[in-house]
């Protein structure tokens, strides 16, 4: 029988090194990362489910899932949702593969499903890296006004936050330019919390990601079909409060949270 | 420095970790502890932070509440709040 310490043991070091390779910029080594990292955690799952271990399966199966999200997995992050959930899963790991399945189902919402294209990870990358986006859009969301103002000026914090702007928004954006025609539904849009909190910010946001649009247009013109791009542009702010406010939490919650001051986990 | 926290203060360490979000969720227990059972008889470590000067006690009395909220069947916990104003720290094992 697999042992299930060392099978969990080495997924939790390929994971590592896939969050490492993440915040770097390579998406596509990290999806490699993350997508050994899951056949592990699987296996070690089935395994302790077998055995009827509990908590260990249910929290095997919660990382497995996550792991084959990272994997842009999303068909078998779903299924392990389903495996982890049973009458015998602790409430609150049963709370969190929920929240996961929740997850993924909005995202479905926002982006069909479709491959990305690699090409589009190194033109949106050179191109944010050129206009300053990650630095911009956290200036835009948490403005000179603002009452957390001081805690993105903390080196050690914008760092971490361009970092997460990077990893989260790259893949998203690069997805979203190869479907510059993707609607997003009208009610995800009323709950997404940065979008109904501060509202001034949109047309900055909009303005910003006009000229990532158009930037990308000139830099690979064969590409993108200039009509798209517009509309593109014009669903910009709704794409980018949407994916800000649910893929940064530590800048959601400057945002956010302008009162209660910085928290993390 | 909630892992030095709990270390120094319950003599546990952490023994396990798995995938949550964007990053790790991690559990404590005793340093020879973890054998293949891996997450048997370990704690979740719940970990929050105040950069501002505020209420810590009441940030812990909500991270407690928040592991309270599934005593029937969900798993024990260690919860460690560090304010970063002052600075200082308050570690809450909830068994």
């Amino acid at each position: 029988m697999p042992d299930v310490a060392r099978l969990h043991r080495e997924a939790m070091k390929l994971a590592e090194r896939g969050f490492e390779v993440r915040r770097h910029g390579s998406a596509q080594n990290a999806d490699e990362l993350f997508a050994s990292a899951l056949a592990r955690e699987r296996e070690a799952a089935e395994v302790a489910d077998e055995q009827r271990l509990e908590p260990t399966r249910s929290i095997l199966f919660r990382s497995a899932a996550w792991l084959a999200y990272h994997a842009g997995q999303e068909r078998e992050a779903l299924r392990l949702v389903g495996r982890g959930l049973t009458t015998t899963t602790p409430e609150d790991i049963a709370n969190e593969l929920r929240e996961l399945r929740t997850i993924i189902r909005v995202r479905e919402q926002l982006v069909p499903e479709q491959p990305l294209l690699p090409k589009y990870y190194e033109l949106v990358l050179d191109v944010m890296r050129r206009l300053g986006f990650e630095e911009r859009l956290i200036d835009a969301l948490v403005p000179a006004n603002h009452p957390n103002r001081r805690l993105v000026e903390h080196p050690l914090l914008r760092e971490q936050m361009i970092a997460a702007v990077r990893s989260q928004l790259l893949p998203s954006i690069a997805l979203f330019l190869s479907r510059p025609n993707t609607r997003v539904p009208a009610s995800v849009f009323r709950r997404a919390p940065v979008a109904s909190r501060r509202p001034a910010v949109r047309p900055e946001l909009s303005r910003l990601f006009r000229e990532l649009v158009v930037a990308v247009s000139v830099a690979k013109p064969e590409n993108v079909d200039r009509r798209q791009l517009r509309r593109a542009a014009n669903n910009a702010t709704i794409l980018t409060v949407e994916l800000v406010s649910r893929n940064i939490p530590s800048l959601a919650q400057v945002v956010a949270m302008p009162k209660r001051g910085l928290t993390s986990r | 420095m909630a892992t030095l926290l709990v270390e120094q203060h319950l003599g546990v360490t952490v023994v396990e970790r798995s995938v949550k979000g964007t990053g790790f969720d991690y559990y404590v227990g005793k340093s020879d502890a973890s054998g293949d059972d891996l997450f048997q008889n370990v704690k979740r470590l719940e970990v929050s932070s105040i950069i501002q000067t505020g209420n810590i006690k009441g940030r812990v009395k909500k991270k407690l509440a928040q592991t309270r909220r599934s005593d029937n069947t969900g798993l024990p916990a260690v919860v460690v709040v560090v304010e970063y104003g002052p600075p200082r720290a308050e570690v809450a094992d909830h068994a």
